[in-house]
């Protein structure tokens, strides 16, 4: 039967083998090194493409998206360990990249790329390095929040003002909304924090796909107002849907806002080292943040910026963050999450 | 195929057995997972019920065309091609809409999503129930019609007779529904699918996730077995692609109102996504760039879809013998076979990974082999089920007359048998290849560095807000899809012509 069976589809076979070779590209012998990153396509292309011009080294980049809920190129850094792929991970947030470092993924680098960045952006083993990126925004609707009535914290998601489903957040287990519960949960500790959440559950406050959709709903009018990430607000802003950006917690005493830099590390055993030290040190460049905030994909950068050059949206802000580290949110993500998930999915 | 839930039940074992036993409850969800469940199967089976309804009066409908016209109702099996967020997106837009312009509240998210789910996979309902339903023969209807009217021939007949493959079908459908969280996602609805995903997330344990699943393989393997069951139970009659009637059936009253309805949702399932695809290209100039700039992608994911679609049929044909054998074993081991379709996609990627990336097939692992591999474990289960589905229609006497003339069993099955199972093969190969071209979970996890899919291109420029690209791409997915469901129509028809010719001899 088995011989059957394969002489009939020797032609299918043939063709499908056909059809894999035309689908795999001639590799040549040129450098070349292979990033991993959950930066968007739109933004890191360009950069990859600057970095190419420059260098001559080919970057070869494996894209992570939204709808795979960052399980994506975390998890797969993870499944290749005993014999990794991949040269550079480049993230958009930081708490993948804590991840892989507990991990052992990662390679030990000092480089003097990092000069002049703040000491909190810069892992004191050289494991990874951040630089500049977004912010936590609350986006607000101006058709439907009369001026003086919009929020100014993000406790006013408890604000009887506002009724519950007219307000909105991407779904707390995943991405950027995740790692603004994990700071609130080392600011607060998780008794306080988890009262929190439960009554924002309890006040049918929507819960949304992602970021991208909680913007997509404020513009819209479907939501009065939502948290979301300062790209997706400067998103709106720049098309000029009636929409206006809060800082929240920005007044003296209160907790400021959560400021997600990006982070850059080599990947430990990497099959082409140099030229993924040659790409780390880019991306950590002046040159290259500034490409970045001319892009739109970082609206705080880490150092000052050449003259005349200011970010598409909330040039001149001076952001208030929140005060835990990178590495002391991420300690309280996994029980963050677990409650996370014993409140919202449901 | 099998390869990647057998790493991972490896990797289980071994994680178990070194002291976390306590995980095996993960594989018995109760309390608030019990009830997520629950929801995630009343869902799934409302859209599959949808699907399998409107594709029986969408053919019932088909049948008073005229002949010339016929061929059209293969068409718009096309749009499956277009990822569920794609409906979704344009389903949310005109509820939007509606909601704003009646000043009605917008309706629950579980509605919606059911709503969505069952138009995502309305061609595949459409295809499934113009497939069972001409397979009908009509000598059995001519009989009937000679003591009965055409509505009366149609329940206590046609309907009857064509439901073992309609329930196969409608089992297909509620397993697609039941492991994409994607749809119900963006509805603010919570699914079993997701839980396995935020489940992994946090845990950051593939073994994790994979006892999560459990229950649904168990579910999987129901459905699976009730629908090989199911096909066991066909008439074996040969599909002839035509209708069961040999006159324009005449209906009445009611069904006939229904059928116009279920013709009018055929047409918005089209329309909808079609016309705010249209509205989104318009919307911004970024379309033209970005389909200049993704041809490398359509190109790969186009070969990759292919290639898989045609592997899937050699699998899908092995699966098929073994599950249409009457040893217990050879069905079991056709059961096992058909299991991986209830594995999350991230889970087959990482199971991928874990076999593959070795030093020695580093050459492998870094090509397009990865990804048709991913695709082939996810979906070629379907290929066989399909097959499974057509060779039962497949005429008994052709076999034996060609058995008896032929000189080798190759010959048989080169020349007879190949012609008559050739609608269930390009069936299993257009599934599988719309299903290989909008993968997303797995895929992620073993593309080849540098060659990202359409599909993920979509996802990212979905994520910034660029309508306008989405849309030109899926406009552009859809046309070629189109070129390509017209060429398969051409050659089912071609088929069709050679099995009657056969027949004739």
């Amino acid at each position: 039967m088995m011989n059957k069976v394969f002489g009939i589809c020797k032609p299918v076979t043939l063709l499908a083998i056909a059809l894999l070779l035309s689908a795999c590209h001639a590799r040549g012998t040129e450098s070349q090194v292979v990033v991993y990153t959950s930066v968007d396509q739109v933004y890191a292309e360009p950069v990859f493409k600057a970095f190419e011009a420059k260098s001559g080294i080919r970057v070869l980049a494996v894209y992570d998206v939204e709808a795979t809920k960052t399980v994506g190129l975390a998890q797969r850094l993870l499944a290749e360990k005993g014999n990794p792929q991949a040269d550079v991970f480049w993230s958009g947030e930081f708490t993948q990249t804590m991840f892989l470092n507990e991990q052992g993924i990662l390679a030990q680098y000092r480089t003097p790329a990092a000069t002049g960045l703040p000491s909190a952006y810069v892992d004191p083993q050289g494991y990874w390095y951040a630089f500049g990126g977004r912010a936590r925004v609350i986006l607000v609707n101006t058709d439907l929040v009369k001026p003086g009535e919009e929020p100014a914290s993000i406790y006013d998601l408890l604000a009887e003002r506002y009724p519950g489903r007219q307000l909105g957040l991407a779904n707390p287990l995943f991405g950027t909304t995740s790692t603004q519960v994990a700071a609130l949960y080392s600011l607060n500790g998780t008794d306080a924090s988890r009262a929190f959440f439960q009554k924002i559950a309890q006040r049918g406050v929507q819960v949304v796909d992602g970021n991208s959709v909680v913007r997509d709903m404020v513009a819209d009018g479907q939501l009065a107002w939502g948290l979301t990430d300062s790209d997706d607000a400067c998103y709106e802003l720049q098309k000029g849907a009636p929409v206006k950006v809060v800082f929240p917690d920005q007044a003296e005493g209160q907790i400021g806002t959560l400021v997600i830099p990006n982070t850059v590390a080599l990947i430990a055993n990497a099959p082409h080292p140099e030229n993924g030290q040659a790409l780390v040190d880019y991306l950590l460049s002046p040159e290259a943040e500034a490409l970045m905030v001319k892009l739109g994909w970082i609206q705080f950068p880490a150092r000052p910026l050449p003259q005349g050059l200011a970010p598409a949206c909330f040039a001149g802000v001076s952001l208030r963050g929140m005060s835990p580290g990178l590495e002391e949110i991420y300690q309280y993500l996994a029980a963050a999450q677990a409650d996370m998930q014993e409140i919202f999915v449901r | 195929m099998f390869s990647p839930l057998l790493a991972l039940l490896i990797a289980g074992i071994l994680t178990l057995t070194h002291g976390n036993t306590e995980w095996l409850l993960l594989a018995l969800p109760s309390g608030r997972r019990l009830g997520i469940l629950w929801r995630s199967l009343a869902m799934s089976a409302g859209a599959a019920v949808i699907d399998v309804a409107l594709g029986v009066l969408i053919a019932c409908a088909c049948w008073g065309w005229s002949r010339r016209f016929a061929w059209l109702r293969w068409l718009p099996l096309a749009l499956i091609a277009l990822p569920p967020y794609i409906h979704a997106l344009a389903w949310n837009d005109v509820v939007q809409q509606l909601s704003f312009r009646l000043g009605t509240l917008r309706p629950p998210g579980e509605l919606l999503s059911v709503w969505v789910m069952a138009m995502s996979l309305l061609p595949v309902g459409i295809g499934l129930a113009l497939i069972s339903l001409e397979s009908v023969a009509r000598p059995l209807v001519d009989a009937a019609l000679t003591s009965r009217d055409d509505q009366a021939v149609f329940w206590r007949v046609a309907l009857p007779l064509a439901a073992p493959l309609l329930a196969a079908g409608g089992g297909l459908i509620f397993l697609l529904n039941l492991l994409d969280y994607s749809v119900p996602s963006l509805f603010g609805v919570n699914v079993y699918a997701l839980e396995i995903f935020a489940e992994f997330s946090s845990s950051n344990q593939p073994v994790r996730a994979l006892l999560l699943s459990f229950p649904l393989l168990l579910i999987a393997f129901g459905v699976l077995f009730a629908g090989q069951t199911f096909l066991r139970r066909v008439a074996q009659l040969p599909l002839r692609g035509v209708s069961p009637w040999s006159a324009p059936p005449q209906w009445r009253g009611g069904f006939s109102f229904f059928q116009k309805a279920a013709l009018v949702v055929w047409g918005l399932q089209g329309l909808v996504p079609l016309v705010v695809l249209v509205k989104l290209t318009d919307s911004g100039g970024g379309w033209l760039a970005a389909l200049q700039s993704a041809g490398s992608e359509f190109v790969f994911s186009f070969s990759v879809a292919g290639a898989a679609a045609l592997l899937s049929l050699p699998l899908g044909w092995l699966a098929m013998e073994e599950l249409n054998r009457r040893a217990r074993i050879n069905r079991l081991a056709g059961w096992l076979f058909l299991l991986p379709v209830a594995i999350p996609a991230p889970l087959i990627g990482i199971g991928l990974v874990t076999l593959w990336n070795h030093p020695i097939f580093d050459r492998f692992y870094a090509s397009a082999a990865m990804p048709v591999l991913a695709a082939l474990a996810r979906f070629a289960p379907m290929a066989a089920l399909v097959l499974l589905a057509q060779n039962q229609q497949v005429d008994t006497l052709l076999l034996d007359a060609a058995r008896v003339f032929q000189a080798r069993d190759g010959q048989t099955a080169w020349r007879v048998r190949l012609p008559l199972l050739s609608p269930g093969l390009l069936a299993s190969a257009s599934l599988i290849f719309a299903l290989t071209l909008g993968e997303l979970g797995a895929t992620l996890i073993v593309v080849p560095p540098g060659q990202p899919t359409l599909t993920l291109r979509i996802y990212n420029y979905l994520h910034y807000g660029a309508s306008d690209v989405v849309a030109g791409l899926c406009l552009a997915i859809l046309l070629l899809t189109l070129a390509g469901g017209a060429f398969s129509v051409y050659f089912m028809a071609a088929w069709s012509r050679r099995v009657a010719s056969l027949e004739q001899r």
